[in-house]
């Protein structure tokens, strides 16, 4: 039965075609909330032919930004319209923060009177603060559009916040440096989720490290991951674990080492299950 | 006094205080306030357990054992802090833990860019 003249065809464009281009959907692993520093911001630049109105950007160091938690003290207060515009500085720096003020009463699109308060508690002057929110460039000015803020619960808070900034930075360094050893250089991605889909396979027996172990089971794991590549080539299915655990036992390795280097694996991302729990495939 | 950047300062306590390398600049202490003669001193106790003296107003608003960040003029390790604003932190900060913080990875070579460039 056609439909050609009934405007159901597909090549008028009609129901169910799907011509409109999508816009290229962005890295879950890189949306992240990345503790910064006004200075961290401020030293950020745009991502090169990307759009930094629509927060393409990314530190010094490289990690793309997305949602962001700032700690800093309130400079000054501009209230406007619907909009409440905040300087803070936090030691390293000054910036600018825009919090939406929808003015609307509760149950009319408002804030819950309960989170108009608590972000009524943060709008005064030489008030210790975290917000959260994304880094909008418009005409070479930054704002922090802020989706939430609020009074800090405690002055710990604050010295959290600083350690919590360099434990964040400490940790991108190591992903990176592993990330590097792994595929001989060039970051994938931010996340886990992006060793995976690199399209790189690692070199054969490589130097694959367990963050849970510390190294300690490197042998096993590079074994597992060397059975699957080899084994697994050519099975869709993947390699059932009791299968993993007989083959490496011939190596000289207990199947409970095998089944724990196997979750460890999983976990990380460079193995998956298949089609079911028990089956597991090499993440390629 | 020295230029610096809008809403940069450098985070001391007691003992960078009296290094000198802050001498002149506008600083943030963060302290424990312990006594006050109403006249315009005020004693605190700095975050490494240091006492120092600030110049205030004589109607600074006193609460004994408060801990607050003080921003003031640091002319040198000998003159009483000038005051210029007050940032409560609460009663319960750990100031142990704040100096541990402002000495191992605040002031850390390491993580220059990521916190305050008028630190030394």
């Amino acid at each position: 039965m056609s439909y050609g003249g009934g405007g159901f065809d597909d090549n008028a464009g009609g129901f169910g075609s799907q011509q409109t281009p999508s816009k290229p959907r962005r890295d879950y692993d890189a949306q992240t909330l990345i503790p910064v520093t006004v200075k961290m911001l401020q030293d950020a630049q745009g991502i090169p032919g990307g759009d930094s109105n629509a927060g393409d950007m990314i530190l010094a160091d490289e990690r793309p930004l997305h949602m962001v938690k700032l700690v800093g003290a309130v400079r000054t207060v501009e209230p406007k319209s619907t909009n409440i515009y905040l300087d803070i500085e936090d030691g390293t720096g000054l910036f600018n923060v825009k919090v939406y003020n929808g003015g609307q009463e509760e149950g009319n699109g408002g804030d819950p009177s309960a989170i108009q308060q608590i972000k009524a508690a943060a709008f005064q002057d030489n008030q210790y603060v975290r917000i959260i929110g994304q880094v909008k460039e418009f005409d070479g000015n930054r704002t922090l559009i802020a989706n939430d803020i609020r009074v800090l619960a405690s002055g710990d808070e604050f010295t959290y916040h600083f350690c919590e900034v360099a434990y964040s930075y400490e940790k991108y360094l190591k992903r990176k440096s592993q990330q590097q050893q792994m595929f001989g250089g060039g970051m994938m991605g931010y996340g886990i989720g992006n060793m995976a889909s690199s399209g790189a396979p690692p070199p054969q027996g490589g130097n694959i490290i367990s963050p849970s172990n510390g190294g300690g089971n490197n042998t096993v794991n590079q074994a597992v991951i060397t059975l699957l590549q080899n084994e697994g080539a050519n099975n869709d299915t993947g390699i059932h674990i009791s299968e993993i655990q007989q083959i490496l036992s011939g190596q000289g390795f207990n199947a409970n080492d095998v089944q724990k280097a196997i979750a460890d694996l999983s976990n990380e991302g460079h193995i998956y299950s298949t089609i079911d729990e028990n089956h597991y495939q090499y993440a390629s | 006094m020295s230029q610096q950047p809008d809403g940069a300062f450098p985070r001391v306590n007691l003992e960078m205080i009296k290094s000198g390398n802050y001498d002149n600049m506008i600083v943030s202490l963060v302290c424990r306030l312990v006594e006050f003669n109403g006249e315009g001193i005020m004693r605190v106790e700095c975050a490494d357990g240091g006492a120092m003296s600030v110049q205030v107003d004589e109607g600074y608003d006193f609460v004994p054992n408060k801990i607050v960040e003080i921003m003031g003029h640091l002319q040198d390790g000998d003159t009483p802090l000038q005051h210029f604003v007050s940032r409560t932190l609460g009663e319960g900060m750990s100031l142990e833990v704040y100096n541990d913080m402002i000495t191992t990875v605040y002031t850390n070579p390491k993580y220059k860019d990521l916190f305050n460039p008028m630190q030394v």
